[in-house]
């Protein structure tokens, strides 16, 4: 809950900133190295976030989400998070145009912090800004085979991050016939967009690459802008039936203007980034029942805001003289010309280096484990938000376990764990649950869970100070934030109830509710503390000074309605009662910073084989975002339809044709998400595909 | 001291009769007529010994292969009219057992009751042909009339052999050619590299049949052949119904209860007085799963599962 743009209200600079067991209960052990039913029967490799072992939904021990290529298709969505809302519970919003917001059962700022967000395993959470910046990734819908997202703490499984949640997109690979696909989506705002993407063999090779374009003009008020571009390569290498080499490259670029969008003439600021990653697995499989996996993944972003340029100096004024700057502050701050400061902070450079070694154990009938090891290194360098030239880093190191038991046929028992360790801190996250199998198609679970979440490398150690020009010798201005290398891992300690219900038969559809308690304590804010300098004698410290509560029920039912229709209807009701300790500004209430309800509705009809329709509908109540919105003007509730109407055309050969007509807020019901004038009104898109 | 030990050792058997009584409910005081042996205590082998229970309206004991190779106290020799073992472990465990009643071996694939009978030439079960078998592998002809009846138009099947599947290559052959398709395959090995023998083999084909391998070919191999079949478009059958779950267009394959029904009618239509048993048979019934997302993808129409079904059993009658 930290936010690093909380210090932009003390002065007028912008500062911007988630199966195998009913099986293997039917599986016979394996008779010597003979062949026998057992082998018959053996399974073919399901989800694997929970418990980092393929194991059927019933048999997770966490509620799990999966949003399928089915799903993806149907939901006319144009961004990653945009998919997000038709999980239960879950919060997508819009920051600005261009930037997101992802969390569960809400309580956050413009930088969700508690939730892990995986790419293939790979974190894609961002030290520089505790928060995963969707926008920079070369991600789009259509490169996504599935997301798992686990609804809850999932530390024994995806580490510290995944405090309140997890999210894994696994992307589409092996699963398109070989060939070219070439795309164009162009719409409202400017919107245009490109891609290219390609799969093949060579050799002893399967690869896969895609790369593309994006640009948009931004909300009208803003124009807060996009334009960036992106690579990203697959390669699996098989040099034995027990040994498989995937390598993951990519990178993507461009700029970015964001800002706060609480009041109508505030200017956004450009941002350019600059991110790649590379990521490498091994996995090797011993024998029918174990299995090693190890690997290595880097993930680097630059984001370079280039100081105030003079043209801007005017507006900028305006904006501090809004927030009690007089000129003569204002002089003081920046000069004359105002080139001495960053007008975001989301400037710096900044690193990810994981290795992990993970095994994997499945005996034949009852017993599943998934252990493992892992080492991280982060590293940040920014000047904007570290007051420092040089990088700071931390190194991290993980013990993980999770096992699954199966009691009795009815019945199994799983126990997971986590032990992290930093340079100021150690926590140890367990994890304990029951599966009862009433029927064959019914599940009933109950989980206990106590998960500490270190603090983050900028959570430590964001130090930002206002200095004066040479001419007044750098003096100090305002210290607007102060470190705190002192700071306990936050904790969550939550009970949940679960039951799935999966109805056999081709239209089985899928029933899943969970009722849930999570108490929050010791979780991050911003604190005010009395500080000596020359504007307002206080600075923020991150502290651990927030708690609260969250009860609730969701669900979502998954149905066939017909072979030519389906739906998704998801809803989550969250109650959260709270507080958190501001230090010199009091305590604040938090019982109105989630949504008490949000709601998403999916449904397709296809008419033949090549035309289809979908429409899907979301609904989220008022809100009062941190640092978005207050209490007396909270986000108000909103409701949104989407449609999209695709035609396919069978060319010759295997070639084929697409084109999608998708409207977004079909009903034109102005609304807005996160910030007041951050709105939203019926908005337009044709997308043209070609594949060959 | 002495009395001490007695007591413990008193102790001692009445738990062991205890725990007997418990996993043998019939008991041995009053054996039935039909023992069924699992080969472990675990569903899919359950599932088959409850349809045959509900199908035979006999006596039926039923233990597992474990509590015969551990039991202590002699077993009731020559009591029951039939043993059923079901499984691989539950028929090697009674041929190695002093019981002496004729031998059904049920939920059993094909090579391995193969292979057990080649082990074990002299046992009496076995020379005397007291012993018969209910398979439960689909026989390969069925496998290849499904992708006929899938891709009519087919010429060329592939396929890719594992060490104990490349047994089967000459009788393969013969089924493939009966459809009037001619087969290619290639064999796996440990060390292969399965995109590299994979690829252009699938590439070449218009329908690919998995044949079930070990348990560790099986799952390695798959996930490639999945892959690869996709990408290439080329119709994928699979021998289970996890591999149409995993994304084979459709598949043929026996449920625990199917064997169980069969392995019952086979009891009853035996004589009153056991002679020799009848030859090994092949699943009588059996159940096609279709995969519409992948024949979707695969821009592929398929007929529904239960066309598929009805069109197998009439070609096979």
């Amino acid at each position: 809950m930290i936010s690093i743009q909380r210090c932009c209200r003390l002065i007028p600079l912008t500062l911007q900133r988630l199966p195998v067991l009913a099986v293997l209960v039917a599986l016979p052990p394996v008779h010597a190295s003979d062949f026998s039913e057992a082998d018959l029967l053996t399974d073919i490799p399901t989800v694997v976030s929970a418990s980092r072992m393929p194991q059927p939904l019933a048999e997770t021990p966490a509620a799990v989400t999966l949003i399928d290529r089915e799903m993806i298709e149907a939901s006319a969505a144009l961004n990653v998070p945009d998919l997000l809302r038709l999980v239960p519970g879950i919060q997508a919003f819009h920051v600005s145009y261009n930037t997101f917001g992802v969390t569960y059962h809400g309580v956050s700022d413009n930088f969700p912090h508690q939730m892990e967000v995986q790419v293939n395993g790979r974190s894609i959470y961002i030290p520089l800004l505790s928060a995963v910046t969707w926008e920079t990734l070369g991600l789009v819908p259509d490169d996504i085979e599935r997301i798992e997202v686990i609804r809850g703490s999932n530390m024994p499984s995806q580490g510290t991050n995944a405090f309140l949640g997890a999210i894994n997109i696994i992307t589409r690979y092996g699963t398109r016939p070989e060939g070219s696909t070439l795309s164009t989506t162009q719409g409202e705002r400017g919107e245009q967009r490109y891609r290219f993407s390609h799969q093949g063999h060579a050799v002893a090779l399967d690869y896969q690459f895609n790369a593309g374009y994006q640009q948009n003009d931004g909300n009208k008020l803003f124009q807060d802008r996009i334009d960036k571009s992106y690579f990203n390569s697959r390669h699996s290498f098989t040099p034995s039936l027990n040994d498989q080499f995937d390598i993951q490259l990519g990178f993507s670029q461009g700029e970015v203007f964001t800002g706060d969008g609480d009041h109508s003439g505030n200017q956004f600021i450009g941002r350019e980034f600059h991110q790649n990653y590379q990521q490498l697995r091994w996995l090797h499989t011993l024998d029918l029942q174990q299995e090693l996996q190890l690997q290595f993944y880097r993930n680097r972003l630059k984001a370079d805001v280039d100081p105030i340029p003079a043209e801007a100096v005017p507006q900028v004024q305006e904006e501090a003289a809004r927030n009690g700057l007089s000129s003569e502050q204002f002089t003081q701050l920046l000069g004359i010309d105002g080139t001495l400061l960053r007008p975001s902070r989301e400037h710096g450079d900044t690193t990810v280096n994981d290795l992990e070694l993970l095994y994997r154990f499945q005996s034949a009938g009852r017993f599943n484990l998934s252990s493992g090891l892992g080492y991280r290194y982060e590293s940040i360098k920014s000047d904007a938000i570290l007051s420092r030239a040089d990088r700071q880093s931390s190194q991290r190191r993980r013990l993980f376990s999770n096992l699954s038991y199966q009691l009795s046929p009815e019945w199994i028992w799983h126990l997971g764990a986590l032990y992290e360790e930093d340079e100021r801190n150690r926590a140890f996250s367990p994890r304990t649950g029951l599966s009862y199998q009433l029927t064959p198609e019914q599940t009933l679970r109950l989980s206990l869970s106590r998960a500490r979440r270190l603090p983050s490398l900028l959570e430590r150690k964001i130090s930002v100070d206002i200095r004066q020009n040479a001419s007044n010798n750098f003096a100090l201005l305002d210290q607007q934030f102060c470190s705190n290398d002192e700071l306990k891992p936050e904790l969550n300690e939550s009970i949940e109830l679960g039951y799935l219900l999966r109805p056999a038969g081709k239209h089985g559809g899928l029933f899943d509710l969970r009722l849930y308690q999570e108490d929050i304590s010791d979780a991050l804010t911003d604190h005010f503390i009395p500080f000596a300098d020359q504007l307002d004698n206080r600075c923020i410290q991150v502290h651990n000074g927030a708690r609260w509560r969250a009860r609730g029920v969701e669900f979502q039912l998954k149905q066939s309605l017909s072979p030519a229709d389906f739906m998704v209807l998801s809803y989550g009701y969250n109650n959260v009662e709270g507080i958190e300790d501001r230090g010199l500004k009091g305590i604040e209430p938090l019982d109105d910073t989630a949504p008490l309800h949000t709601a998403s509705l999916l449904w397709k009809h296809q008419f033949s084989s090549d035309l289809s329709f979908s429409l899907a509908g979301y609904f989220m109540s008022t809100v009062n975002w941190l640092e978005g919105a207050t209490v007396a003007r909270p986000r108000k509730a909103y409701r949104r339809a989407d449609m999209q109407l695709a035609k396919l055309w069978r060319l010759r050969g295997d070639n084929e044709a697409e084109i999608a007509l998708i409207v977004q807020n079909l009903f034109d019901e102005e609304y807005s998400e996160f910030y007041e004038f951050n709105s939203f009104r019926r908005r337009g898109y044709v997308r043209l595909a070609l594949r060959y | 001291m002495q009395a001490t030990l007695n007591i413990k050792r008193y102790i001692l058997h009445l738990a062991l009769l205890c725990l007997c009584c418990a996993v043998v409910p019939a008991g041995r005081a009053t054996a039935g007529e039909i023992l069924i042996v699992l080969s472990q205590d675990i569903a899919s082998y359950k599932e088959t010994a409850r349809a045959i229970s509900q199908h035979l309206s006999l006596q039926i004991d039923q233990t597992t292969a474990e509590q015969i190779s551990e039991e202590d106290e002699p077993l009731p020799l020559g009591q029951y009219r039939y043993i059923i073992a079901v499984g691989a472990k539950a028929t090697r465990e009674v041929l190695n057992s002093p019981l002496t009643a004729p031998l059904i071996s049920t939920f059993i694939p094909r090579r391995t009751y193969q292979q057990i009978l080649s082990e074990n030439p002299l046992h009496p079960l076995i020379s005397s042909q007291q012993t018969t078998a209910v398979y439960l592998d689909q026989p390969l002809a069925r496998q290849i009339r499904l992708a006929r009846l899938i891709s009519p138009r087919a010429k060329r099947l592939s396929t890719a052999l594992g060490p104990d599947s490349s047994k089967d290559l000459a009788l393969l052959k013969q089924a493939a050619e009966a459809q009037q398709m001619v087969l290619s395959h290639a064999l796996l090995e440990q060390d292969s590299n399965p995109i590299r023998q994979l690829q252009p083999l699938i590439e070449n084909s218009d329908m690919f049949l998995t044949l079930p391998d070990r348990a560790v070919f099986n799952r390695t191999t798959a996930k490639w052949i999945l892959y690869i079949s996709f990408r290439q478009r080329v119709p994928l059958i699979g021998f289970s119904r996890k591999y149409v779950e995993a994304g084979a267009i459709a598949g043929v394959f026996s449920e625990p209860e199917q064997i169980g029904r069969q392995t019952a009618e086979l009891i009853n239509q035996l004589p009153a007085q056991p002679g020799q048993l009848p030859p090994p048979a092949v699943p009588k019934y059996f159940t096609v799963e279709t995969n519409e997302t992948a024949a979707h993808s695969l821009r592929m129409p398929i007929p529904a599962a239960d066309v598929l079904e009805t069109a197998l059993e009439e070609a096979e009658r």
